[in-house]
């Protein structure tokens, strides 16, 4: 954005509709919260005095995944609980992102071997920042929003990939993870 | 006449409404967690609650069957993330009576201090999550700031926020630095109190929460027998059961101090009981550091612990109720059954006892009630 | 409060295990439901069930308190051919999540209770986790 001073009035403004719908988004990431383990409890704690994530403009926590542009994975994805989150994730109007937040939510960490979890989250879903931590510290939460946020400042959205929703029936298939990895194709777990 | 008119006389005659089956969870804002309620309505009236869990279960029990006793603390301490000290407690108790591990003086009064003041950070979490239930966002604010102050104190003495693995079989990692509690004991004796008394002036006096506690799911001493309700919960329907004076541990017989109860058994008696039992958890704390005699904080004991064959079961008092560690040893480095009794699971498998008939907008101050930790709960 | 642990062991065809940590009376599993409702009129109410896996038996544990400091442990031994047992249920209300639990995780059947579904595992899933026939992934690669 420019700013011409002295042109017709003062305090004029040039840009496109595209920067202009950046600068907008990047200062209202707005949450939705899956909100499972310990470290939904720092996320909370960022949200409290010390912390104080309003200062960016990203203090709502949505309770409607439609009006969230963040999903926050705080904590272990659970193979009961892997298709509520891939079916709130499709809810939720785009552009979105991800934030899987700890050492559960990108590898599984201290769980990973048992035999209720998945992988990590990007099993699951397109994850866009890791944020590692057992639990994590809310400033490196805040750091991974900062770089969340320069992210979409600097990402043009026209012409943004449409992405096909996937639809996961509510009585869980044995396929649902064929299902879901089919959808993300090279996020496949390694 | 409006009545004799066809239609209006036979929506007249047929105005029931049909129940409808309305789904709670488990993404919700207002759950505590990954929690899936299903109500079945009529109305605004809950007829019947099926509470459905598991979604957060990750197998702990199982995992813990393939680690050392040491390794598992690990999972101990992920268990019931808000009172992790409790927790660990617990644990250790389980071992070392099995094991037989004597635990040195000074280790009791640092861990009795530790649990009291994981005590107050849990109910003052509770305490935030029920404003935010009944849908004010100010006691989660204010009550972050002293959980904070507390959390500094944790950090500095153990390392971490909020899993601190600070607890060993025989004792204390490690000794607390004595500038570290001088700070913390300023701060309980008076920076505490007020704040606990600005929550009380914010909140307790409220007509307006009053107004939505009072009455609220009312609950007798026989039916939180027969449904497993233990913790601040049951003692607000008039028991007097603690363990921490019924099955004395730690140092809780040589402090002064008394078990909170209330008689009432409803929403509000269960606030007002933990209200209360943040300020005798502060001022055991402050007893603690006032009174802990200097010396060891640890005995030596096997790096690879091997305890003896045999059972152990062992109750402790949680902040949320009897915590109860199953541990079975055959001899090896790691558990062969590993079993925990989770004060949180029972409390919240009474919940469709306490919300049938009650109106759906009061669900939220029943659940609020009942303190619940999901990751406890599923384990 | 006590209760005379002898006399109610004998009472139900038990025994009384006095070498563990704390005293436990096992039952056959044909008096299970019995020993409970005699304990219960007795003022005991219950603390937890578990079961136990042995290999050859699965162990139903039940852990109760006659006083507030008063513990007992009640034991019955179910063969792996046929896990079956009486409820709890009709004796304590609480004991429901806590017997779907042991069916949940070790698929012992609890003969009388109201809603015995899987609670903590999804419905599909196969198997017993917590039976030690049921290997984790990272073992059924080391095997």
């Amino acid at each position: 954005m420019g700013l011409i001073e002295n042109a017709e009035r003062p305090n004029f403004i040039l840009t496109t509709i595209d920067t202009l719908l950046r600068w907008g988004r990047s200062h209202s990431l707005w949450w939705c919260n899956a909100g499972s383990a310990c470290c939904s409890l720092e996320f909370a704690a960022m949200g409290g005095a010390r912390y104080d994530m309003d200062r960016i403009g990203s203090g709502l926590v949505r309770a409607s995944p439609r009006q969230s542009d963040v999903l926050l994975i705080p904590g272990p994805i659970t193979k009961k609980m892997a298709p509520i989150f891939v079916r709130v994730y499709n809810q939720m109007p785009d552009p979105k992102w991800v934030i899987a937040m700890g050492s559960c939510a990108i590898s599984g960490g201290a769980f990973r071997e048992s035999y209720s979890m998945t992988r990590g989250a990007d099993t699951v879903l397109p994850v866009d920042v890791y944020v590692p931590g057992c639990p994590v510290r809310p400033e490196a939460l805040f750091y991974g929003l900062l770089k969340l946020r320069a992210r979409v400042r600097g990402t043009s959205n026209i012409g943004l990939a449409h992405r096909e929703p996937i639809y996961v029936p509510p009585d869980l298939p044995p396929e649902w993870e064929a299902e879901v990895r089919e959808f993300l194709g090279e996020h496949e777990a390694c | 006449m409006i009545e004799d008119h066809p239609r209006v006389g036979r929506l007249q005659k047929d105005a029931v409404t049909e129940s409808i089956v309305l789904n709670m969870g488990p993404q919700h804002p207002s759950m505590h967690g990954v929690f899936h309620m299903q109500l079945e309505l009529s109305g605004e009236t809950i007829l019947a609650a099926r509470p459905v869990i598991g979604y957060l279960h990750r197998g702990i029990e199982k995992l813990a069957e393939h680690r050392t006793y040491a390794q598992c603390m690990v999972l101990v301490d992920r268990l019931d993330y808000i009172s992790q000290y409790c927790n660990e407690w617990a644990y250790c108790r389980a071992i070392e009576r099995l094991a037989r591990i004597e635990v040195p003086e000074r280790a009791e009064w640092l861990r009795t201090m530790y649990a009291e003041l994981v005590r107050v950070t849990s109910h003052l979490m509770w305490f935030g999550s029920v404003g935010l239930d009944l849908g004010g966002w100010t006691p989660v604010i204010y009550a972050f700031i002293p959980r904070e102050r507390i959390f500094d104190f944790f950090e500095a003495t153990t390392g971490s926020r909020l899993m601190p693995n600070y607890l060993r079989f025989g004792g204390v990692k490690e000794d607390v630095d004595p500038a570290e509690m001088e700070a913390l004991h300023a701060y309980l004796a008076k920076d505490l109190i007020d704040a606990l008394d600005e929550f009380d002036g914010l909140v307790t006096g409220n007509e307006i929460f009053l107004s939505r506690q009072r009455g609220l799911a009312p609950m007798t001493v026989d039916q939180a027998h027969a449904w497993g309700v233990t913790g601040p919960m049951l003692r607000a329907c008039g028991s007097t059961r603690d363990l921490r004076i019924d099955t004395p541990y730690g140092v809780y017989d040589r402090l002064d101090w008394e078990s909170c109860t209330d008689t009432r058994g409803d929403a509000l008696a269960r606030y007002s009981v933990r209200m209360r039992e943040m300020r005798e958890s502060a001022k055991m704390a402050l007893q603690c550091i006032e009174r802990m005699p200097a010396g060891e904080v640890r005995t030596k004991v096997a790096r690879v612990l091997r305890p003896p064959e045999g059972e152990v079961y062992v109750r402790h008092e949680s902040t949320r109720g009897e915590l109860g560690f199953h541990i079975v040893s055959d001899g090896s480095p790691k558990p062969y059954r590993f079993r925990v009794r989770s004060p949180a699971f029972m409390n919240v498998s009474s919940l469709p006892h306490l919300c049938a008939g009650a109106k759906i907008s009061e669900f939220f101050a029943i659940f609020g009630g009942i303190d619940n930790v999901m990751a406890e709960i599923d384990r | 409060m006590t209760v005379d642990l002898e006399a109610v062991a004998a009472a139900h065809s038990g025994r009384v295990d006095r070498e563990g940590l704390d005293p436990a009376i096992v039952v056959p599993r044909e008096t299970w439901r019995q020993l409970a409702q005699a304990l219960s009129e007795a003022g005991v109410w219950f603390s937890d069930l578990t079961c136990v896996d042995r290999g050859e038996t699965v162990e139903v544990v039940a852990q109760v308190c006659a006083s507030a400091s008063e513990q007992i442990t009640l034991k019955t031994v179910l063969p792996n051919r046929d896990l079956t047992v009486d409820s709890l249920w009709p004796v304590w209300p609480g004991m429901d999540w806590l017997e779907r639990e042991a069916y949940d995780m070790f698929g012992v059947s609890f003969v009388g209770h109201p809603d015995l579904t899987r609670i903590l595992m999804f419905d599909g899933f196969e198997g017993y986790p917590l039976r030690k026939s049921f290997l984790l992934e990272t073992e059924e690669k080391a095997s």
